[in-house]
């Protein structure tokens, strides 16, 4: 396997949905290319982080007031 | 203010769904319309929408998929009405920078979670829209990528390839930062 097909095939890998043979291949190639090692350390990175960081949330007064908003509102539907 | 039929035990599940994906929807819903009050106007409908549909849910394992589905059309129909919407992308960072710098939440949010996480946000806010949202649904919000390619509705294939050309942006942007 080249570095070209490990990075178009990373998201399949992470996935686990690669077929046996390829992701030996892709295990095999990791195992000697410090570059792709690095890609998939980084790309793990970027996914933990965005796991852990990446919401917009809303407030609790926000959520609190919204779901008042939208009992009413569902009140107002079945009344 | 109507009274509730309390026997009617949508309501029940309305409030269930409501504390476990309300944040999930906002999230989704924010990274379409770029502003609080329409994201909070996307949560309402969503969950009204929620509560006529719910006999329609089958499975509840699938509840937030569903769910987010929902949420990613009531986003797009509030964008296709807005007239003044920024399209080009890089208008786009700089009309979401500025709505969250002057923001009383943005200020709050950046005392609470710090530099790292504005940095991890505005690297996400500043992808195009169509990989923006397959690594919000898929890395942030924990969809399956099934599941993205139902919310999204588009192919197993273009949802993989967004994904990844999401995180090759992402990482591309993010190394050294994180």
């Amino acid at each position: 396997m080249q570095c070209h097909e490990l990075e178009a095939n990373l998201t399949s890998f992470l996935e686990g949905e690669l077929d046996q043979d390829t992701e030996a291949e892709a295990l095999k190639h990791l195992a000697t290319c410090s570059h792709c090692e690095t890609v998939l350390s980084e790309t793990r990175s970027v996914i933990a982080a965005s796991a852990e960081f990446g919401q917009e949330r809303m407030s609790q007064s926000a959520h609190k007031r919204l779901l008042n908003s939208v009992l009413d509102q569902l009140g107002d539907l079945t009344n | 203010m109507p009274e509730l039929d309390r026997s009617d035990s949508r309501f029940d599940l309305i409030v269930e769904l409501f504390r476990n994906h309300a944040d999930a929807v906002y999230n989704v819903a924010y990274r379409i319309v770029w502003n609080r009050s329409d994201a909070e106007d996307v949560v309402q409908a969503t969950f009204i929408q929620v509560f006529l549909k719910v006999d329609q849910l089958r499975d509840w394992s699938r509840a937030r998929g569903w769910l987010l589905q929902i949420a990613y059309r009531q986003a797009l129909s509030i964008l296709r009405r807005r007239k003044e919407e920024p399209t080009d992308p890089a208008d786009l960072a700089a009309y979401i920078t500025a709505e969250q710098r002057t923001s009383e939440d943005a200020v709050s949010n950046q005392i609470l979670r710090g530099e790292l996480a504005d940095t991890i946000r505005d690297a996400i806010n500043a992808l195009p829209q169509s990989l923006r949202m397959a690594i919000v649904l898929r890395d942030v919000e924990g969809l399956t990528l099934a599941e993205v390619a139902d919310v999204l509705d588009i192919g197993p294939s273009a949802t993989k390839m967004r994904v990844t050309r999401g995180r090759q942006q992402l990482r591309a942007d993010l190394v050294g930062k994180i």
